[in-house]
């Protein structure tokens, strides 16, 4: 057969599949390092003490909700959660008590939801925390089948801008994935997320805090050798720990 | 041997009924799609419990059953086996249909379809998803480079062709199975045997809806098609289908044999209501024991009617069997703690619900009605189905003209007339 | 079909093609458009952060380049996103929708981001 027809064909077909993903990829790493606020010294954390934690209370949820305009559907089955309130029992034991403790993104080191994105809308950002980038999102939602937290919700709902909503936080249209931001706009501020600031009022024992900096409260309480992560054998290292489970 | 291709007269009114009727189902598929995105995925059953739902499942149903139509497109140029060249075309474009159809379940799925050129401008290597949209669209283009080489007996060039088809082919599949295989969160998703597992049933899939596509199509054209070529396929698909039947099995035994699996297994096996049914009267019933069965005894494995019969229930027994690996997983609570219960408001700790609602059945039926509507219309169109189709190979054929030339020659010289 | 009739056929459809540009052309007076074009309520004149020509063509440009600055890189540079317009431009049916509205160009950033009209 023809020769040139097959080299004809040959670099047609490799040339198509490598400027289909290949150059656009290629110039996406070859862009400039930029100077960040967002720097790799910090390592931006919780440790969650549910010793002092109610079952009853729900003001970290509340106060996420109205920080970040979190949309109710009164659907449990669609309803968007960046934090809940999980209660707990001991397995098979008659009589056992329920603790209660809250749950979010874990903001992990080795997060699958950032590992299976296919457009990289997930990305973790220098500082550790785990971010989805809504103007990329193709709402397929393999993050919410990766995640072993179940802290990821798909917006299935237009819910359009509320009066009392919080400016500093852009609402979410239907079709992609969303989840706690750990409050990145306060942090970036210098401030604690919503729910731990709401928290302390309640007295409660969420503590947020910079892994990156021996010296930090959080730190301190690492050393301890008490504090646990949720499903530490994953490998996924979440920066979220607990005291008291 | 000189296969002749000749399009469908298709001017009869059972054509045009074919047409109306799958153009229809068709119709169905821009028509949900269009209706999910304006609406958002609530008017699914999709949930945050269960993200993916039928629109997922048909994606990898669609697209096994176009790996194994290629697998059978190739192998008549690679494997040699060049008494199912007359199919080669046939089954190349069912390839492509296929895949073309399956990239339109997993596009119209997304929440965001109108960004379908994101994926193109960001890469993330390890993704599955991301690796995927590379193997399907280089997969797809080589389809229709394939078919092109068919059509104009490129011989060298369909042979490379089909070779690297069936390497692209087993690459799509593995990448398939891997989106599943690769999730290490969840217990029934977590496993190597899926990627494997999935090419198995591709082939088995395809052969099955090889052998119902061509006894139909030559049916109602009328033309020629030797019962022993559908006797070699139906051999064939006897054969995936007991690799099926391993892999699930070995896949089962290995997940139910670890004490921390024991929920899990005895979800899918025992007590997951009509999920254990899917899974023993779908799949293994349906898509495995029945057609096996039909396929080797020897009373029902050479009438085209029982392998007709052997080929549907694989191809819906297939169908049950992607359902399985895709929602089952989602269905089991994800643990946090190993020795705790937990609850929420956010339904954590508890087994989730899901069933096909009326939009993604739609959906199904739209995407299934867009590769039967382009293969009617395709072989009317261009030449894509042999005149007739014979069983003999070159040799046998060429050793047979010989003899009987040789009878006819003696019948003459011996004085005799021929008879 | 006759050379004629498809002749007549495609200057009837390259007409209904160009029907908008009539239209427009004429419903304001010929080379009227140029006083049709939006006029822009500024509520605070004064120095933005790039001048007029610049921003006219490239404010897309920018808000994209802010957005990957900021969600990625966690880079807030002052008044160079939506809320820095915001402190100027208080009211999107005065400032972004007389231009996006003129050309139909819709933006989907207010379908979330905050911008009262």
């Amino acid at each position: 057969m023809d020769r040139r027809d097959f080299l004809a064909i040959g670099t047609v077909m490799a040339a198509g599949s490598v400027m289909a993903t290949g150059l656009p990829a290629l110039s996406n790493t070859l862009s400039e390092e930029k100077e960040t606020t967002a720097s790799s010294k910090n390592k931006w954390g919780m440790v969650i003490d549910i010793s002092k934690c109610s079952p009853d209370c729900t003001a970290c949820v509340k106060a996420c909700g109205k920080e970040n305009n979190v949309p109710h559907f009164e659907e449990p089955e669609l309803d968007i959660h960046w934090i809940r309130k999980i209660s707990f029992k001991q397995k098979g034991v008659e009589g056992a008590e329920t603790l209660s403790m809250p749950a979010m993104c874990y903001h992990c080191e080795h997060p699958p939801c950032a590992h299976v994105c296919p457009v990289a809308a997930t990305f973790v950002r220098k500082d550790g925390i785990v971010l989805v980038d809504k103007h990329r999102c193709i709402g397929c939602r393999y993050c919410m089948i990766a995640c072993p937290y179940k802290a990821r919700s798909f917006v299935s709902r237009h819910v359009e801008h509320q009066p009392g909503d919080n400016p500093d936080v852009p609402r979410r249209m239907h079709g992609v994935v969303e989840k706690c931001t750990l409050c990145v706009h306060r942090i970036d501020r210098g401030e604690e997320p919503a729910c731990v600031e709401a928290c302390k009022k309640e007295g409660g024992g969420m503590k947020f805090g910079n892994f990156g900096d021996p010296n930090s409260e959080v730190s301190a309480i690492l050393k301890t050798s008490r504090a646990k992560q949720i499903r530490p054998d994953l490998g996924t290292n979440p920066r979220i720990f607990y005291l008291g489970i | 041997m000189d296969i002749k291709f000749q399009k469908i007269e298709g001017r009869s009114k059972g054509y045009y009924q074919l047409l109306v009727v799958t153009g229809l189902m068709a119709a169905l598929a821009p028509l949900s799609a269009i209706y999910l995105f304006v609406n958002g995925h609530h008017v699914t059953n999709m949930t945050n419990q269960v993200p993916w739902g039928m629109p997922i499942v048909m994606a990898v149903y669609l697209i096994g059953a176009s790996a194994g139509s290629m697998v059978l497109s190739a192998m008549s140029s690679v494997f040699g086996k060049t008494e199912y060249k007359p199919f080669a075309r046939m089954a190349a474009l069912l390839a492509i249909l296929l895949i073309v159809a399956a990239l339109m379940a997993i596009i119209m799925d997304w929440g965001r379809p109108d960004r379908i050129l994101v994926p193109f401008f960001h890469f993330q290597p390890r993704s599955m998803f991301s690796l995927n949209a590379i193997l399907y669209n280089s997969y797809m283009l080589l389809g229709f480079v394939y078919l092109w080489a068919l059509f104009n007996d490129k011989v060298h060039l369909t042979r490379i062709l089909g070779l690297a088809a069936i390497f692209i082919a087993v690459g799509v599949h593995s990448g398939t199975g891997a989106i599943f295989g690769f999730v290490y969160v969840r217990e029934l998703y977590n496993s190597p045997m899926l990627a494997p597992s999935f090419i198995a049933a591709a082939l088995s899939s395809g052969t099955a809806l090889m052998i119902i596509i061509l006894v139909y199509t030559f049916r109602a054209t009328g033309r020629y098609l030797d019962d022993r070529l559908i006797h070699g396929l139906a051999k064939l698909m006897g054969v995936f289908i007991l690799i099926v039947f391993y892999f699930i099995f070995i896949e089962n035994v290995t997940r139910a044999y670890a004490p921390k699996n024991y929920e899990a297994a005895s979800f899918l096996l025992l007590h997951g209501g009509k999920y254990t049914f899917y899974f023993w009267g779908g799949l293994i019933m349906m898509g495995l024991v029945i057609p096996a069965a039909l396929v080797f005894s020897p009373g029902t494995g050479t009438s085209i009617k029982w392998i007709l019969t052997a080929s549907w229930f694989q191809l819906v027994g297939v169908l049950f069997e992607r359902y399985i690996i895709v929602i089952p997983a989602q269905i089991m609570p994800l643990e946090f703690f190993p020795d705790k219960e937990i609850n929420s408001v956010f339904l954590d700790g508890q087994y989730a619900h899901y069933s096909v609602s009326l939009v993604e059945a739609a959906y199904s039926i739209g995407l299934i009605g867009v590769v039967l509507f382009g293969y009617a219309l395709a072989i009317k169109l261009w030449a894509m189905v042999p005149t007739e189709a014979h069983h003999l190979e070159p040799l046998e054929e060429l050793k047979e003209e010989e003899e009987e030339k040789f009878a006819e020659l003696e019948e003459i010289e011996g004085g005799e007339p021929a008879s | 079909m006759s050379k004629t009739t498809g002749a007549v056929a495609v200057v009837i459809f390259l007409i209904v093609l160009a029907f908008p540009l009539f239209y427009n052309m004429f419903s304001v007076g010929v080379l009227g458009a140029a006083s049709a074009a939006p006029q822009l309520k500024i509520e605070k004149p004064g120095k933005c952060i790039k001048d007029t020509a610049w921003m006219r063509h490239n404010h897309m440009k920018l808000l994209m380049h802010t957005r990957d600055d900021v969600v990625r890189q966690g880079i807030r540079k002052a008044n160079h996103g939506i809320k820095g317009c915001r402190q100027c431009h208080p009211h999107r049916d005065e400032f972004c929708d007389r231009c996006h509205d003129y050309i139909g160009v819709d933006p989907e950033c207010w379908n979330c981001h905050y911008y009262p009209e």
